[in-house]
């Protein structure tokens, strides 16, 4: 009788539990709704996570998203500028069949700049890891040549490398160093030592023009030695310590630590150096974009820029995919 | 016998250990130096034509060495440029900027690398869409956007209700530091989005039990991001601070975008610019004799990049070997 009693307890205790934890669940996803306290865990981490990202948000909002969709809608319409706006006039798909179909040239700048671009981006990838591995040893003038080193990302940037080119370029058939279109020529004075030495011409100049080539590449990498230096120094001296322990040669330690843990700055650097490489000013397909601007055709300015962004977006998507792929195999 | 030839063993291995050293020791000078002159030549090209005396600036001979030493070139580019007041407001603007854009991009970078919301992917999206496009195809959008500043329509509703105090319904944010900062605030100054990446990518890379062990004790989100992962952020926030401050002293184009050089103090690149275009125009009203214009234009740009090159100097320091990371075991 008694034991009956109590299993009988036990079950409306159950079920009085059973009861309060379902009307529990009800009054909190009730509370939720109300957007009040009590959220699960990982909603509270979501809010969390929302609060950090809430400047960007806004400045999206406020800074970016406006002249975006202002520029996107410019591909529909004939525009011209107006105190406080523009006027626009709708004209359908004229800016696309202009900038596709009459003007070939565009579509050709574009195939020339990915074709640049592809062999340029691992080059410079290449020579600023090389630089930034160099510099972050130890050796005497060590300042000296780090400021040196960051000379390109002061002097890249703006005016200053104007009046560079104009002023080497003035008195370039002296002092041998020619400056044509953006790009210093240093091996001018190689080129005639080659070429009095005997040399076929047309070999002279496939080798002045790689070398043309890797000086000017090395001046874009100014801002990827910095980060990859920084990323050099985010790696734990531990690891080293520990590799050094077990005996491993600096070669080793290179490809097994230096490399995977380099792989996030890896990424960070292919995008940069593509987004650079195809918004140079030197660019062409960036420079008839800047035409059009200056001409006051942001119809066939704003076509451009979107098709051009398309395709460099695919371009950086592809990198991240690559080295996340990487980056799997890693870990 | 057997003890001695063991001795000359590893002495011709310490030996070829050396020569080995000193080969690379010798190639790895040969690379800094080749690379130095690389980078040093256009540099030295600018000092050799500001110091060159004005008078003799056209002989064709001078290359390399300055034979007539003066400084009365950077005397007129200090005047020309009006050096002293827009190296104050440059100063001024890329301080705040870089501070402030340290802050909201560290503190953006580590909430899309720590934290799961549904739209982390698809914003994050955004901030790489914001790194591809270049400032220049969306110029006049963004000076419109900035000389009638009203986000959403908010500045138009306050006018609307309290039109004594806000007498317009927009704000001009042009014409004074204030376009630039403002946008550092919310993380959109001048590549805020590869700021916001290298914070991203630095935070993704670091252990996650410093935090974990912060938040067990009993320290808040904000304060664990303040007072744990910001100080261990030292390489990314040394980065961003280069970067960011050479960005904002060298500008040209946004500064071109939101100061109007005959009313407003304009930052040093500005004027830099300005004084270029002016200079070598033939159209323009030209402000010096042709002669002097070499002259005077190196010397002017020198002027404008010898800061950022002293700062640089004194910061690189920080850029020592691997930080040490305490408190992790294994």
């Amino acid at each position: 009788m008694k034991k009956s009693d109590k299993l009988q307890n036990k079950a409306s205790f159950i079920e009085k539990i059973k009861e309060k934890l379902s009307s529990d669940s009800k009054s909190e996803s009730a509370v939720v709704a109300s957007g009040k306290s009590r959220l699960s865990l990982r909603q509270k981490d979501a809010l969390v996570g929302r609060a950090f990202v809430l400047p960007f948000y806004l400045g999206f909002l406020m800074f970016s998203l406006g002249p975006l969709i202002q520029t996107f809608r410019m591909m529909f319409y004939r525009s011209t500028v107006k105190f406080g706006g523009f006027n626009m006039e709708y004209i359908g798909v004229e800016n696309f069949d202009y900038v596709f179909n009459k003007d070939a040239s565009f579509i050709e700048n574009l195939f020339g700049s990915v074709g640049n671009m592809v062999w340029q981006v691992p080059i410079i990838l290449f020579i600023s890891l090389f630089m930034a591995v160099l510099i972050n040893t130890k050796f005497v003038g060590r300042s000296f040549v780090r400021v040196v080193f960051f000379l390109p990302v002061i002097v890249m940037t703006g005016t200053v490398m104007l009046i560079v080119q104009g002023d080497a370029a003035a008195s370039a058939t002296l002092s041998g160093d020619v400056v044509a279109g953006g790009k210093i020529e240093y091996s001018v004075g190689i080129e005639t030592l080659l070429l009095q030495a005997g040399l076929d011409s047309k070999i002279v100049e496939f080798f002045t023009d790689i070398s043309n080539d890797i000086f000017n590449l090395a001046w874009k990498a100014g801002v990827q030695i910095i980060i990859f230096l920084s990323g050099l120094q985010s790696i734990p001296s531990s690891l080293y310590e520990a590799s050094s322990v077990e005996g491993a040669t600096k070669w080793e330690e290179f490809f097994k630590i230096t490399l995977p843990m380099l792989l996030p700055t890896f990424v960070l650097n292919a995008v940069y150096t593509i987004v650079d490489a195809f918004t140079d000013v030197n660019n062409e397909a960036m420079n008839q974009v800047m035409v059009q601007v200056k001409a006051l055709d942001y119809g066939k300015a704003s076509v451009m820029s979107y098709s051009y962004f398309v395709l460099i977006a695919v371009f950086v998507a592809l990198v991240m995919w690559l080295f996340s792929a990487l980056n799997k195999r890693y870990a | 016998m057997f003890k001695a030839s063991k001795l000359s063993a590893t002495k011709s291995y310490h030996l070829k250990k050396n020569t080995f050293k000193w080969i690379i020791n010798i190639v790895k000078f040969f690379f800094i130096a080749g690379m130095c002159y690389l980078f040093l030549f256009p540099v030295i090209y600018l000092l050799t034509a500001a110091l060159q005396d004005p008078a003799t600036a056209s002989d064709p001979t001078i290359i390399y060495v300055p034979t007539q030493l003066s400084l009365e070139n950077f005397k007129l580019a200090i005047e020309k440029m009006d050096f002293w007041s827009s190296a104050g407001i440059t100063l001024l603007i890329t301080v705040l900027c870089t501070g402030v854009t340290l802050l909201s991009c560290s503190m953006v970078g580590y909430g899309f690398a720590r934290y799961k919301f549904f739209e982390n992917k698809i914003a994050f999206m955004l901030v790489i869409i914001l790194i591809i496009i270049p400032p220049q195809t969306t110029t006049i959008p963004t000076f419109i956007n900035f000389r009638f500043f009203d986000p959403v329509g908010i500045v138009s509703m306050l006018h609307g209700w309290f039109p004594e105090v806000i007498k317009e319904p927009y704000l001009q944010l042009t014409g004074s530091a204030w376009s630039m900062v403002i946008p550092a605030i919310f993380a959109s100054g001048i590549k805020a989005g590869l700021c916001i990446y290298i914070f991203r990518q630095f935070f993704l890379g670091q252990p996650k039990e410093l935090e974990e062990a912060a938040k067990i004790d009993g320290c808040s989100a904000f304060g664990t991001y303040f007072r744990v992962m910001l100080p261990l952020a030292t390489p990314a926030i040394i980065t961003v601070a280069v970067l960011s401050s050479v960005w904002y002293w060298t500008d040209s184009f946004y500064s071109s975008i939101f100061f109007d050089p005959v009313n407003d103090k304009s930052p040093l690149s500005a004027t830099l610019s300005i004084l270029y275009t002016s200079a070598t125009s033939n159209t323009g009203v030209s402000v010096v004799d042709p002669e002097q214009i070499k002259g005077l234009l190196a010397a002017a740009a020198f002027l404008t990049i010898i800061p950022i090159l002293i700062a640089y100097l004194i910061v690189q320091r920080k850029f020592t070997e691997s930080i040490e990371r305490t408190g992790i075991v294994g």
